[in-house]
């Protein structure tokens, strides 16, 4: 148990990495958007409104989301269930989790949040991590599918994204492990399962801007800016 | 060997907005079960997500991390060639927009991508020809300016007066496609007749008239668009209009929603469609009409009134006011299915525009309807060659048609 798995080495050195790496994509994609927003653009902004916008936004992230509104969840049910369950799980997990962070605990030294509300006790947090691996293994084989038989989304797929979601589920894989080596339920696990995901996260977290994880948080951007034009069209 | 290649410059084509939708895509592939040319087609070229790729890969050799440190690459010219072909494989229905789940505005990527295009010579062949004739004519028909007043000359002893760039409260933008083509005169002539019978102060702008610049969008040429834009503007305000009333639902997106974008300011007049127009005659009782439809009717909204409109609600006033037996067909309002005629895609690719209008009439099947009622003379000419083509019985007819032939008969008589 040498090197990168070494708990000193993931919880002191690879924090600053991650932080230095993260803020440098972070930064590159902040400035690319900057650059386009003081150049003139092609289109300027709609000067009209038919209904608030307020409530535009409210409405496009939340019953616009849902069936019948959905065209994904009427077309695409299986798809739709099936994603909707892995990111819900996943927000549930982060939220469960986010205390045991080793970035965080880096960052924010002596911040507990474990009384967070959103805390799922075991075996429950088991049970959630075990529905986020089969979800996301389900879309990773949805595209891998159509990748074989030549389907639609061959021609649209490139290698990154044969990358982004099985690190993704090896993060959920290496925290269901070291979940289980923490807490000795059903049985104890190697102790170094749990650094093993530390650096996992780290990596994770290091592609993050480099990635269509980016959508994470650029989702926030333009599901509201759609909820602003539904709501300026009146549709 | 020296590989041959277009520097492709994208910096002036996408806002902040866009890039950022550009990289939220996951391509996850919903959009493409959203999309009629892709539902029709089963051809992977029509995806959606399939030209947000290409947008995106464009933009990295052009404005990338690599391509700011090093050089932007060019692009090889038989690869934009068949970008084209996808970019263009396409009606702008911007049905893939409420198909993203994160709700990307994929239309607006699409008309930047075809800007690309167009200003690197790539379009099809087809479209540099309507290009030409709307620089030369204003008009992607090819017709003469002066042919825009024919449904004029032969509608004056029915219609009785119909004033000619004069200065009017309303402004009646006719559209190329009403105007110039001769099965479209009589939604003019209705709508005329309409303006006269609420007592309208009105005009048109005749031969001065130039396309609203849809179409130029849809080729791919934003400057002309605002060219166009800046000119029909000029035109109404100079005549004092504080109204314009539009029949064609291309021209009422551009005019309400893309001009403010195009000119960077709010016109001086208010835009309405004539659905618009006459849901408020009926509700201030200006309009009185008589007796009931036999027929079983339902409603297909132009995607460009609805999803890129707004106008949802007023058509449906008008026909539960006109008719008891009004049903909705599937896929209506905000996801309404396209008829197959924008974009172009009937000048690129003529029979999957009509799979795409043919599964419309299958829509309306469904629903045991006699009668589609549109308010886009595009539309109506898709359904009616979709119908003819499928040997149906179904009536294909324009709101207006319907509205005035169930007016009272005394005011009917005037042009019937």
């Amino acid at each position: 148990m040498n090197g990168l798995l070494e708990p000193s080495f993931a919880i002191t050195v690879l924090p600053y990495v991650t932080v230095v790496v993260m803020a440098f994509g972070f930064a590159l994609r902040l400035a690319r958007w900057f650059i386009a927003w003081k150049e003139a653009p092609v289109m300027g902004k709609v000067a009209v409104t038919r209904h608030g916008r307020f409530l535009g936004v409210v409405e496009n992230w939340t019953v616009n989301m849902l069936p019948p509104r959905d065209l994904a969840a009427k077309y695409e049910p299986g798809f739709y269930v099936v994603g909707v369950t892995m990111h819900l799980s996943f927000i549930a997990l982060l939220l469960t989790n986010v205390h045991e962070f080793a970035l965080l605990k880096f960052l924010l030294p002596g911040v507990e949040l474990a009384s967070s509300p959103f805390y799922v006790p075991k075996p429950w947090s088991h049970v959630l991590s075990a529905v986020f691996l089969v979800s996301l293994l389900l879309m990773i084989l949805r595209r891998i599918r159509h990748w074989v038989s030549g389907r639609a989304l061959r021609a649209i797929s490139s290698a990154r994204d044969f990358v982004a979601a099985p690190l993704l589920w090896l993060v959920g894989l290496s925290g269901f492990l070291a979940s289980i080596a923490a807490s000795t339920w059903p049985y104890p696990l190697p102790t170094y399962i749990i650094t093993l995901h530390i650096v996992i996260v780290q990596v994770f977290l290091m592609y993050v801007p480099f990635s269509k994880f980016i959508h994470g948080v650029t989702v926030f951007i333009v599901r509201t800016l759609f909820g602003v034009r539904r709501a300026e069209y009146g549709v | 060997m020296v590989k041959k290649g277009l520097l492709i410059s994208v910096d002036d084509v996408l806002t902040t907005r866009q890039l950022i939708e550009l990289e939220t895509c996951v391509r996850c592939g919903a959009c493409a079960e959203a999309c009629p040319v892709y539902k029709a087609s089963e051809d992977v070229l029509a995806m959606p997500a399939l030209k947000l790729k290409e947008l995106r890969d464009l933009v990295h050799r052009g404005q990338g991390i690599l391509a700011s440190i090093f050089k932007p690459k060019p692009v090889d010219v038989k690869e934009l060639e068949r970008i084209a072909k996808e970019a263009y494989t396409c009606t702008l229905c911007g049905r893939c927009m409420p198909g993203c789940v994160f709700g990307i505005q994929n239309r607006e990527l699409r008309e930047a991508l075809r800007f690309i295009l167009y200003r690197s010579g790539v379009i099809p062949d087809q479209l540099k020809k309507i290009a030409s004739y709307l620089d030369e004519k204003k008009n992607p028909f090819n017709a003469e300016p002066a042919d825009r007043l024919k449904w004029v000359a032969y509608s004056l002893s029915e219609l009785g007066e119909i004033p000619v760039n004069k200065r009017a409260e309303t402004v009646y933008f006719v559209g190329c496609r009403t105007s110039l083509i001769e099965p479209n005169h009589d939604i003019a002539r209705l709508t005329a007749f309409l303006l006269n019978h609420v007592g309208e102060d009105w005009t048109i702008l005749g031969e001065n008239e130039w396309c609203s610049g849809v179409s130029w969008i849809a080729i791919g040429d934003v400057e002309k668009a605002r060219d166009y834009a800046r000119h029909n503007v000029r035109l109404i305000e100079s005549l004092g209009a504080k109204k314009v009333v539009v029949t064609d639902a291309e021209c009422y997106a551009m005019l309400k929603w893309r001009y403010p974008q195009l000119i960077f300011r709010q016109p001086n007049f208010k835009v309405l469609h004539i659905t618009e127009y006459l849901a408020d005659c009926i509700e201030k009782g200006k309009i009185d009409f008589y007796g009931d439809i036999d027929k079983v009717v339902t409603y297909h909204d132009p995607c460009m009134l609805s999803r890129l409109g707004g106008v949802v609600e007023e058509p449906r006033l008008i026909l539960n006011t006109l008719t008891s037996k009004f049903v909705e067909m599937p896929e209506n309002k905000m996801d309404t299915y396209c008829c197959g005629g924008g974009g172009f895609l009937p000048e690129v690719n003529r029979e999957l525009s009509m799979k795409i209008a043919k599964t419309r009439i299958g829509h309306a099947k469904e629903v045991g309807a006699e009668v589609i009622v549109t308010s886009c003379p595009m539309c109506r000419e898709m359904l009616r060659e979709a119908v003819k083509e499928l040997n149906e019985k179904i009536e294909v007819v324009d709101i207006v048609e319907l509205a005035v032939k169930k007016m009272k008969p005394i005011e009917r008589a005037q042009i019937v």
